[in-house]
């Protein structure tokens, strides 16, 4: 999903940083001190999850965990990807500094849309949270394709092409960031409810 | 109790992963070496996956100028014969369609200053002993030369046959893996960066009380 340095054309790079920028902004606006350590653990949970790979379909992916993103930090997720973003591309070569806004862009948008979405099913107890959180990790990372694809019309492929490539490569993860997601969700839920009802 | 034991043995199943096999990322990469008159690339994706059907280009660095491209076969390879042009530095670019890109550098200096070298060695040796006036030794003599520049040119084939799997190795290295340093590193930043945001919000919040 991290779209590499020289495939975009500077409109894309300028609209993805402009986005970017606007959800950083009032994403550290909203973080107050209690939820510090939150948003840093969970950078740190998706700075590492890229590095698990699923080998499953035709394509070559890797876990984003954006839907864990969305319901827990809601408007911090933008700091929090931009952050981990910026230290993958710099420890791991993963995209790219250039195109940094982009990247966060399909990564945090879909998760900030994942928390409007199920965060109030969250919230309650049961198999409504259980539901909500599969439907998180699963729709935040059909949106990301969707995004990335979006953001690939302008390169020489098209658009067509490229979000056939990428939906068809992320299928699998699909399904399996739903299931990481809801096991991550119940599990917070019932050893450390105070971070998840932190996500205001 | 039960359950939630399950469920924190499925959190540490994820984190272990993690943690023990840096070798898996996601990003395309692309390394060439020579075989002969040939120049051979691969491409995959640094999880060890060859990339099929990725667009291969080869561009002179100089100008620009987009020598040749195709795409790669089911094992990420592509090949294309050595071309013949001015400008010794060729950038080959791998694009897979899906937003991943990267190039490479290959240098074709090795090859032109080895067929430039062994003639003159040879006609040097020839001049010498043109002062006797035995026609046979002058025949021996070429015979000798025409040798020399042959064997230089069988043992280059040799070489190049020899060297191409190391030449391989070598340009598939050049690219590492995240390591577990940059895993630690990384994690170590963020937590820096909670740090110095938690400072500031403590600094904020004594301001705001003091005032």
């Amino acid at each position: 999903m991290h779209i590499s340095e020289g495939v975009l054309s500077p409109p894309v790079l300028l609209a993805g940083a402009a986005i970017t920028a606007v959800g950083t902004a009032i994403g550290l606006k909203k973080l107050d001190y209690d939820r510090i350590m939150t948003v840093s653990l969970l950078t740190a949970t998706f700075f590492v999850a890229s590095l698990i790979h699923v080998p499953i379909g035709p394509g070559n992916v890797h876990l984003l965990l954006g839907g864990l993103m969305g319901i827990v930090l809601g408007w911090s997720c933008f700091p929090a990807i931009l952050v981990a973003l910026l230290l993958q591309s710099l420890f791991f070569n993963f995209g790219g500094i250039l195109v940094l806004g982009v990247n966060t862009t399909i990564m945090a948008l879909p998760a900030l849309i994942c928390f409007y979405i199920f965060r109030p099913w969250v919230e309650k107890n049961g198999h409504k949270r259980k539901i909500a959180a599969f439907g998180a990790g699963f729709c935040s990372i059909l949106l990301s394709a969707c995004i990335a694809a979006l953001a690939l019309w302008s390169t020489d492929q098209g658009f067509a092409r490229a979000a056939q490539l990428i939906l068809a490569a992320h299928i699998p993860l699909m399904i399996i960031e739903g299931i990481i997601t809801m096991f991550t969700v119940s599990f917070l839920a019932k050893v450390q409810p105070e971070f998840l009802i932190m996500g205001k | 109790m039960h359950r939630i034991t399950l469920y924190q043995l499925l959190f540490i199943l994820l984190l272990v992963p993690a943690l023990c096999s840096p070798c898996f990322a996601h990003k395309v990469r692309i390394f060439a070496w020579r075989d002969g008159d040939h120049i051979i690339t691969e491409s995959k994706f640094s999880g060890g996956r060859p990339t099929q059907n990725a667009t291969v280009s080869v561009v002179e660095t100089k100008t620009g100028q987009t020598l040749l491209s195709g795409t790669t076969d089911r094992d990420g390879m592509f090949s294309f014969p050595v071309p013949q042009t001015g400008s010794k530095e060729l950038q080959i670019i791998v694009s897979a369609g899906d937003g991943h890109k990267n190039n490479w550098t290959y240098t074709l200096e090795d090859s032109s200053a080895e067929s430039n070298n062994t003639p003159p060695p040879v006609t040097s040796e020839t001049i010498r002993p043109s002062l006797q006036p035995v026609s046979e030794e002058i025949q021996e003599k070429e015979l000798q030369a025409i040798t020399a520049s042959e064997i230089a040119r069988i043992v280059n084939t040799a070489l190049d046959k020899k060297l191409a799997p190391i030449e391989r190795t070598l340009a598939e290295n050049s690219d590492k893996d995240p390591s577990l340093q940059d895993i630690l590193g990384g994690i170590g930043y963020i937590l820096g960066l909670a740090g110095i945001a938690a400072y500031m919000q403590s600094r904020k919040k004594q301001q705001g009380g003091g005032s």
